[in-house]
């Protein structure tokens, strides 16, 4: 008897619609409507690291367009000619107070972050990502997908000027208040990209026959109508402050209804041709940090590789992650501890040893994104990949000229291969208004923003 | 009593009557600082523009305008005003702010008792899987399914205001409920067998189909339990037996030959075919054929035969009255049974025919399309376990003004969660049912029968956990590394993240004093937790399979103070933090928080001259020579210092690395001097009411899951009066919080959304403030404080 695996389930398990890829497996493939996109989309990737690094190991010497490559960047050598190394960018939003509670969730929209206790967070913006989903997410089956390590930290930082901790697990805020959580598990972000629910979906449906709207994969639609039908008589009797959080769940339960019945339509979507070499990962959480980080950026990958959604964001780790790094040969320590080296030669060897480690990860994710062509341009040529931190120099908590490098070529929007030096303090949000207009999101401004980033293409 | 007590003498708590001399203070010395700094914008005498505290004079006044007053205390407290460019010194800061604080505590009961809004919130992941596992006697573990909660306000996961419901929940809680439903239910397997005439395109009347080479036929058949299926063809005649290609769905999921032999029912059929793993839906199954043209007789789908465990039988008969495979002879009306027993333990209300009608049409849905009894249950039950007022906390809120008693249900809620953080039991519901449940005597038997039950054991760990910060220990603080491995390793870390929930499990178990969380002379341990603190000399007759009650050979590690692991988790990488441990003790077991260091502030180590290597105490002390500085850390760092026997893992030391002895000597503001810990503690015991003040308001906050506002001082006080009137006893707070005004009542009308204690709210001007602040702010040097260790 010949053992079908796991992955083949998902193939196997009517998962046609969100795995339109699987048509060239299959020559025959069950009657999906979707249409395919003549050429492959734009997308749009933020990738964050915490803890800053070594200025002095990564900034090159003198002015020019033309640079030499740093100590830090030296794992990308190879491809110095796919991004934009960007210097000067600040987020004038995260000067003093704590060094990292605060300055995180504000990476990717300029916001301000109350002191709060954790009550009533507040980061006073949504971050770019958001903002994008929110714009065109309806266009794939996930608007966006938020994957990272580290789980969330709870409590109050009474001794780092009272933040809450929660601040720093998330870079994706849906609105100011309320951050996107980020799958940390490997087979739950794979499922997700190819579940979405546990129900197999309804290829090319017509959501007004009977016979689909009886069927075994709308029950979950149904059972999610049901709530929503409910909800008027329970609002009705909800306290005035609390209901807030009970139409939290009315609209969380509306999205998901949506997403599901907009799964079982056709959607518009680039077909990759070929199989892609990922299997179901495992329950749980990889026993290495490196498997971990190696696992969830290749889950990152297929995602914009089936198209299932054009916009991600990345945690390496959380604000001030105290992650023990001592697999790292002449290492001995945690990410945080090591970043406060006071300048003692050794911790601080150590500290740059993990920086190194990160730009290696992040080698390793742009040759894969090179690599997988998508009908004569590759991923990478049709992505804008953001990667890079909220602090300078991680010892001292410095956030002028943040270490930011653009990848891609943003489908010819993009002229990768050159420093690029803006002004000295130019906001971060110019970048991310020009990464919008580029996604064909047109917005006057966003954060604090003077103007769209110049210089970009 | 805040902050106050470290700055001048300690006022005692009971002195309710407001100071005498109060209002000579506030005309003479704090009105005065106010008016200067921040008279500018908030211009005395005028009732409208920006927060109009300085309309008033008299301090009789500012009793009138507490939750203004609060806020006044809280920015000044948390630096969020005035803005940078102030002249205000640091001295000054803290001086007005506690004297505000401590006159609102002072004259809290002028305004009586406050019972805050009704609670609407989501249970959170902890309360999630025990409530499944009370009501279905399914123990999901939700750590691999639902995200992490987030924690607010007094600190702790039962903080509506923090427990978000992201879009993702949603898919979640699905998955969830899929996944209990499954483990409860027995389903008949399946086993369908489909005649060759059956499959699509049909064709009329034939017992045997002969295929044409690259012909595909196919079938839908509809899977309820995700599971292993066997599918197989037969063949009608005894021909060479050509491949077939299956396909499910679409997608290739092997190939395989015809079976050779007639069919002879399912049982002996499963000797070739393709197994495959199906999700619940329609699964279509295509055979396809090759080059040769068999003809075939049937197509078998067969679930893998997978017997369910007694566990589970005993579960499907506990829900369904039945056991596995019995129908009832009415489906439809014992399925009301079902729902009309379970809904209102799942909404723990009462019910109505309409609720369990709004299930009963998912059962009806379900039996439509032809599913099992069993499926068309579980489809009426998945929309129960996503359902508002199963996920939810709701309570009703009230238009008219003034306090509100709960329901009884509400209440036996609200008692069951904060106790053993699960849905109401049998005798909580059943009180209820009679109403009687919000008499006194009921209430607190109740208390003491469920603080009896091993279930409080979850309030134990989670409150303790939570509070002191211990619950993230060998995780997120003092993460065990590599380097000390020989001694830190993840059972001593558990160990150590155990040692305080014992303490306090004693405390409450026994109903002992507790000031014990600051001094108990005993504590637990295992064999290598004792030799972890180098003690296994002294400390006989332990074993590593359990944790002893035992005395400490001295009395340097009496309390919380004393555990190894708030040292460890206070420390930074591979070196002692006075300052943190000093604010650590100053926030968490003293309610006085620590305001966040002004920004320009310049870092430890450029006060270390060059070659000369300092001790941990001299870098502190030099730090403090700046007055912006000294403020806050002559509050903080002697507290430190007390504990600097104590090394970074909380292993206790004689002498600095360099061999120095360690010089442990302190002297907190209010004028007690100490050395080592042990004095300290005796120092720290004269200000016992803080501590029980702060510890009663963070189990008060843990209990209402909201932080606490102005309107709770008086409750709060009155607590704490009537604690120290019955020595402390772990068990009258938690009697007495469980009779408090809040915990039975709700306030009706229009709740105004108040800013909790000590933080701060959001206005335009300030906003426009902190623009300007952050923009000032760009020509200075920048340093935060570095906060917690690795």
């Amino acid at each position: 008897m010949s053992k079908v695996t796991r992955r083949t389930l998902l193939r196997g398990a009517g998962v046609a619609l969100s795995l339109p890829w699987l048509e060239s497996i299959s020559s025959a493939a069950p009657a999906s409507g979707a249409e395919r996109l003549s050429e492959p989309p734009l997308r749009m990737a933020f990738m964050f690291m915490p803890n800053g690094v070594r200025p002095e190991l990564w900034t090159p010497a003198g002015d020019g367009e033309d640079y030499e490559i740093t100590h830090h960047l030296k794992p990308l050598e190879p491809f110095k000619n796919d991004f934009l190394l960007l210097e000067n960018l600040w987020n004038r939003n995260s000067v003093g107070r704590n060094g990292h509670w605060p300055k995180v969730p504000i990476w990717l929209s300029g916001g301000y972050v109350q002191r709060t206790a954790g009550d009533d967070l507040d980061t006073g913006a949504v971050s770019v990502d958001q903002l994008a989903a929110q714009r065109i997410g309806l266009q794939t089956p996930l608007p966006s997908i938020e994957l990272g390590i580290d789980a969330p930290r709870t409590g109050i930082d009474t001794a780092g000027g009272g933040f809450a901790r929660l601040y720093g697990s998330f870079i994706s805020w849906r609105d100011p208040q309320t951050p996107v959580p980020k799958e940390i598990i490997p087979q739950l972000a794979f499922d997700r990209l190819f579940r979405g629910n546990s129900s197999p979906v309804i290829s090319g449906a017509n959501p007004k026959d009977p016979a689909v709207l009886a069927a075994l994969q709308r029950d979950d639609a149904s059972v999610l109508d049901l709530v929503l039908e409910g909800a008027k008589t329970l609002k009705r009797n909800g306290s005035a402050s609390d209901r807030v959080r009970l139409d939290e769940y009315f609209e969380s339960v509306r999205s998901v209804e949506q997403r599901l019945e907009a799964s079982m339509r056709p959607q518009k979507r680039w077909i990759n041709e070929g199989k892609f070499p990922l299997d179901r990962p495992q329950a749980g959480i990889p026993q290495t940090h490196q498997e971990h980080v190696r696992l969830m950026l290749d889950i990152f990958i297929l995602a914009f590789w089936s198209d299932s959604t054009r916009i991600g964001t990345f945690m390496f780790g959380d604000a001030q992650s105290g992650k023990d790094y001592s697999f790292l040969p002449g290492v001995m320590g945690g990410f945080h501890g090591l970043s406060h080296h006071r300048n003692d030669p050794p911790t601080r060897e150590q500290y740059g040893k993990i920086i190194d480690w990160h730009m290696e990860q992040m080698a390793y994710f742009l040759g894969k994104v090179k690599n997988l062509d998508e009908g004569g341009t590759s991923l990478l040529d049709n992505s804008m990949i953001m990667f890079g931190g909220s602090l300078k120099d991680g010892n001292r908590h410095a956030v002028e000229d943040l270490p930011i490098l653009l990848a891609g070529r943003g489908k010819g929007a993009l002229r990768p291969g050159r420093r690029l030096r803006a002004p000295e303090r130019t906001p971060i949000c110019n970048l991310y208004l020009a990464m919008l207009d580029r996604m064909g999101i047109k917005e006057k401004s966003f954060g604090d923003s003077t103007g769209p980033l110049r210089g970009l293409s | 009593m805040r902050f106050l007590w470290l700055a001048c003498a300690p006022i005692a708590l009971a002195q309710i009557a407001p100071h005498p001399d109060a209002s000579r203070e506030f005309s003479q010395t704090i009105r005065p600082v106010l008016v200067e700094n921040c008279g500018g914008c908030h211009k005395p005498g005028i009732t409208r523009g920006p927060a109009p505290f300085l309309n008033i004079s008299k301090v009789e006044e500012l009793d009138e305008n507490r939750r203004l007053w609060r806020n006044v205390a809280a920015q000044l407290r948390n630096r969020t005003m005035p803005p940078t460019a102030s002249k205000l010194t640091e001295e000054d800061r803290l001086r007005v702010s506690s004297w505000i604080e401590d006159r609102l505590s002072l004259t809290a009961c002028n305004v009586g008792d406050y019972a805050g809004p009704a609670v609407t919130r989501r249970l959170n992941r902890r309360e999630y899987r025990n409530t499944i596992r009370d009501l279905l006697g399914v123990d999901l573990d939700v750590t691999g399914i639902l995200p992490a909660d987030g924690t607010g306000g007094a600190g702790f996961d039962t903080n509506g205001a923090t427990l978000f419901v992201p879009p993702v929940l949603t898919e979640r809680y699905m998955e969830a409920a899929q996944q209990v439903l499954d483990r409860v239910i027995v389903t008949p397997q399946i086993s369908k067998v489909y005649s060759a005439a059956e499959l699509q395109p049909a064709a009329a009347g034939e017992t045997s189909r002969a295929m044409k080479p690259g012909e595909e036929l196919s079938v839908t058949l509809p899977v309820y339990v995700e599971g292993a299926y066997d599918v197989v063809v037969t063949h009608a005649q005894g021909e060479p037996a050509p491949k077939l290609l299956l396909k499910v769905d679409g997608a290739e999921a092997g190939t395989f030959e015809v079976e050779r032999r007639r069919f002879r029912g399912p049982r002996g059929a499963t000797t070739a075919g393709v197994q495959v793993t199906l999700g619940r839906g329609s699964h279509t199954f295509s055979i396809r054929a090759g080059e040769s043209a068999p003809a075939i007789g049937r197509l078998i789908v067969q679930q893998q035969p997978e017997p369910a465990s007694a566990e589970k039988r005993a579960l499907h008969y506990r829900l369904f009255g039945m056991y596995p495979g019995e129908r009832p002879l009415e489906p439809r009306g014992a399925a009301r049974q079902i729902l009309a027993a379970l809904l209102p333990k799942a909404f723990r209300r009462p019910v109505e025919a309409s609720d369990i009608d709004r299930f009963l049409a998912m059962y009806d849905r379900a039996a439509q399309r032809g599913d099992p009894y069993e499926e068309r249950v579980k489809l009426a039950l998945k929309a129960v376990l996503v359902w508002p007022e199963f996920l939810f906390r709701v309570e009703r809120k009230h238009k008219e003004a003034g306090f509100h008693p709960v329901t009884q249900h509400e209440l036996a809620t609200r008692l069951s969660y904060f106790l053993w953080s699960t849905m109401p039991d049998e005798p909580l519901l059943r009180l209820a049912e009679q109403g009687r449940l919000q008499d006194p005597n009921v209430l607190l038997a109740q208390v003491g029968r469920m603080l009896d039950d091993t279930r409080s054991r979850t309030f134990v760990d989670s409150f303790i956990g939570q509070w002191l910060g211990t619950q993230d220990i060998g995780g997120r603080v003092a993460p065990l590394i590599t380097e000390i491995q020989s001694y830190y390793t993840p059972e001593i870390a558990a160990d150590l993240r155990a040692q305080p929930i014992l303490l306090f499990a004693r405390i409450l178990g026994e109903n002992r004093s507790l000031l014990e969380l600051l001094n108990a002379d005993y504590t637990h341990l295992t064999e290598r937790l004792a030799r972890f603190y180098q003690i296994e000399d002294r400390v006989k007759g332990l074993d590593d399979s359990e944790f002893r009650l035992v005395q400490w050979p001295d009395s340097r590690r009496a309390g919380v103070l004393g555990l190894a692991g708030v040292l460890a988790m206070t420390s930074r990488y591979k070196e002692t933090s006075p300052v943190l441990r000093g604010a650590w003790a100053l926030d968490t077991l003293l309610g006085t928080p620590v305001p966040p260091p002004p920004p320009d502030v310049p870092p430890l180590e450029t006060h270390e001259a060059a070659g000369v290597k300092l001790s941990m105490r001299e870098k502190v002390m030099q730090h403090r020579a700046d007055p912006a500085c000294s403020a806050c850390h002559r509050l903080m760092d002697p507290i430190g210092f007390g504990l600097e026997n104590f090394d970074w893992m909380g292993r206790w030391r004689d002498t600095e690395a360099d061999g120095k002895p360690i010089d442990a000597t302190g002297e907190l503001p209010s004028g007690e001097k100490f050395s080592g810990p042990v004095e300290l503690r005796r120092a720290l015991l004269a200000h016992q009411d803080a501590f029980i003040e702060n510890l009663a308001g963070r189990v008060l906050g843990y209990a209402l899951g909201r932080s606490l506002q102005d309107g709770d001082s008086c409750t709060l006080q009155r607590l704490v009066q009537n604690l120290k009137k019955d020595d402390y006893r772990a068990r009258t707070l938690i009697r007495e919080i469980v009779l408090s005004v809040p915990f039975r009542n709700t306030q009706g009308g229009v709740v105004q959304s108040e800013s909790p204690i000590s933080k701060p709210t959001l206005n335009i001007s300030e906003l426009n403030a902190r623009k300007q602040d952050a923009a000032s702010h760009n020509n200075q040097v920048k340093w935060d404080k570095p906060a917690a260790k690795p």
